[in-house]
């Protein structure tokens, strides 16, 4: 079954492995066939750590009180995807993609590298907006805690 | 949170003093910043054939005004921008962008199609004619949110 | 690929990350962010992204954590014997302690982690040469962009190849800033 899974696509080691197996033996990402688990681990450390930070983002835009740490949060989860995608986009002795000549070598992914490049500006305006909204709510309820904006208003629809 | 932005009026409406200006600050600030916003500006008008583009030195001159910003406070940094310009540029380089991804339809070619213009390397000039529309829309927009964020 | 500095900076990333989400304080909220920021940027350097880092760098280390600092500072900066605005009043008696974690979001949160990290292993390892986007798309688009005569490929397919994403873009930054001038009724306009 092992070789099966080292010459297999990324997508069917997923599907084939079972429950136990699938971090002893591992998808078939090209050249884990011949590596053991751990190795084959740290070699995407890049990955886990991304996972990580996704996970902490999403933990605290959900389940923080305060608004502006939410948006902190949101851009804790942003950073962790861009992390995915610059990761993805590297080689190993590679360059930067900045053409040098004809023989330059393996240069990096340029794709990802755009991906991100168009994400990070369109985050940065998310989070400006985010901002200005939090500020112009403290400025109208005196309060940027998201329980105590839910009492302000379901008093104001039981007054109704 | 010295040199914040104390001068805020906040909620009470009422403005607070400000601490006097930290010399280290302002000496620091008004010796880096012209190199940041000029490095910022070469990063936005090489982006063909080095590291950079719009958006890279975009953010980066915004990064020097907002550092101007935080040395000498949100007010008076104000008052060295020119108000109509904050609002005027962005569209500028939006219509800017358009205008030179738009040309090549009266040409006869399509959308984006920069090698239908009649000039040599036309490709090479489109994109950095584009990359300064890019440039200044960026700059001129993250400005003008840390002005409203700091001073609306 | 995972050389030590890359391990290194992967360590502050989760070091700072795990601060950011400890911290309670707003105000050590966003300066952990701006060392997150700075670290995250660092890395893609390292990554060979050059462009992407220096984004980063100006944008998550720089705007970002001003922008934050500023509504920060707006949100809290009332009078201490102003009752319409208590936020500061809270934040300061968070600054010290922690309440009770929300066990609900970590099993959520939680479950989604590994899920995610179950998928891992099933990635090509980082750097790797062996894969198609790699042999095939990559070094197609190095090729046609140097025949354009652009050498940054990052700005030949942004612009030339791939430019209407740029566009929309654009466009996005362009209402961004109308909607905040909206957000405080156009009160900047001079």
């Amino acid at each position: 079954m092992l070789d099966v899974l080292a010459t297999a696509g990324p997508g069917v080691g997923l599907a084939t492995a079972g429950p136990g197996v699938g971090l002893a033996t591992a998808g078939p990402g090209v050249g884990l066939a011949t590596a053991g688990p751990v190795e084959a681990l740290a070699d995407r450390a890049a990955y886990l750590v991304a996972v990580v930070l996704v996970g902490l983002g999403l933990h605290v835009v959900v389940a923080d009180r305060n608004l502006l740490r939410k948006v902190v949060g949101l851009n804790l989860f942003q950073t962790g995807i861009f992390l995915v995608f610059v990761a993805a986009a590297a080689r190993t002795g590679g360059r930067s993609p900045l053409v040098v000549g004809p023989d330059g070598g393996p240069y990096a992914d340029p794709l990802p590298q755009v991906l991100v490049l168009t994400a990070i500006v369109v985050g940065v305006s998310v989070s400006a907006l985010a901002a200005a909204l939090v500020v112009r709510i403290d400025a109208e309820q005196g309060t940027v805690l998201a329980d105590e904006l839910d009492a302000g208003q379901r008093e104001v629809t039981e007054r109704e | 949170m010295s040199d914040g932005d104390p001068a805020s009026p906040g909620v009470s409406g009422e403005p607070r003093e400000r601490p006097p200006d930290s010399p280290v600050v302002t000496t620091t600030v008004r010796l880096l910043v012209p190199f940041v916003v000029t490095f910022g500006l070469y990063t936005m008008f090489h982006g063909t054939s080095s590291v950079g583009g719009g958006f890279q030195g975009g953010v980066v001159v915004a990064a020097g005004v907002i550092a101007i910003a935080f040395a000498f406070g949100l007010d008076r940094t104000g008052g060295w921008l020119r108000p109509g310009a904050l609002v005027v540029l962005p569209a500028a380089g939006v219509l800017g962008f358009a205008f030179v991804a738009g040309g090549p339809l009266v040409l006869g070619a399509a959308f984006l199609d920069l090698s239908a213009y009649p000039v040599a390397k036309a490709v090479v000039f489109g994109v950095e004619a584009v990359e300064l529309c890019i440039g200044a829309t960026v700059a001129t927009t993250v400005v003008l949110l840390f002005r409203s964020l700091g001073g609306g | 690929m995972t050389s030590p500095l890359v391990a290194a900076l992967l360590v502050l990333l989760l070091v700072a990350a795990g601060t950011v989400v400890w911290l309670r304080d707003p105000l050590s909220t966003v300066v952990a962010f701006g060392v997150y920021s700075l670290g995250m940027a660092m890395l893609w350097a390292v990554f060979r992204a050059p462009d992407v880092g220096m984004t980063e760098a100006a944008v998550g280390a720089g705007v970002t954590t001003a922008l934050f600092l500023v509504a920060v500072v707006r949100t809290g900066a009332a009078d201490p014997g102003d009752t319409q605005s208590r936020s500061r009043a809270v934040w300061r008696s968070r600054a010290v302690w922690r309440s009770r974690p929300d066990w609900r979001s970590i099993a959520v949160v939680g479950g989604l982690v590994a899920a995610l990290l179950w998928t891992v292993p099933a990635l090509p390892a980082v750097g790797t040469s062996a894969v198609p986007p790699s042999q095939q798309v990559g070094p197609a688009y190095v090729e046609r962009a140097s025949a354009l005569g652009v050498d940054n490929v990052v700005t030949a397919v942004l612009v030339a190849f791939r430019g209407f994403d740029t566009f929309g873009e654009v466009v996005v930054v362009y209402a961004a800033g109308v909607a905040v001038l909206l957000v405080f009724d156009g009160e900047v306009v001079g």
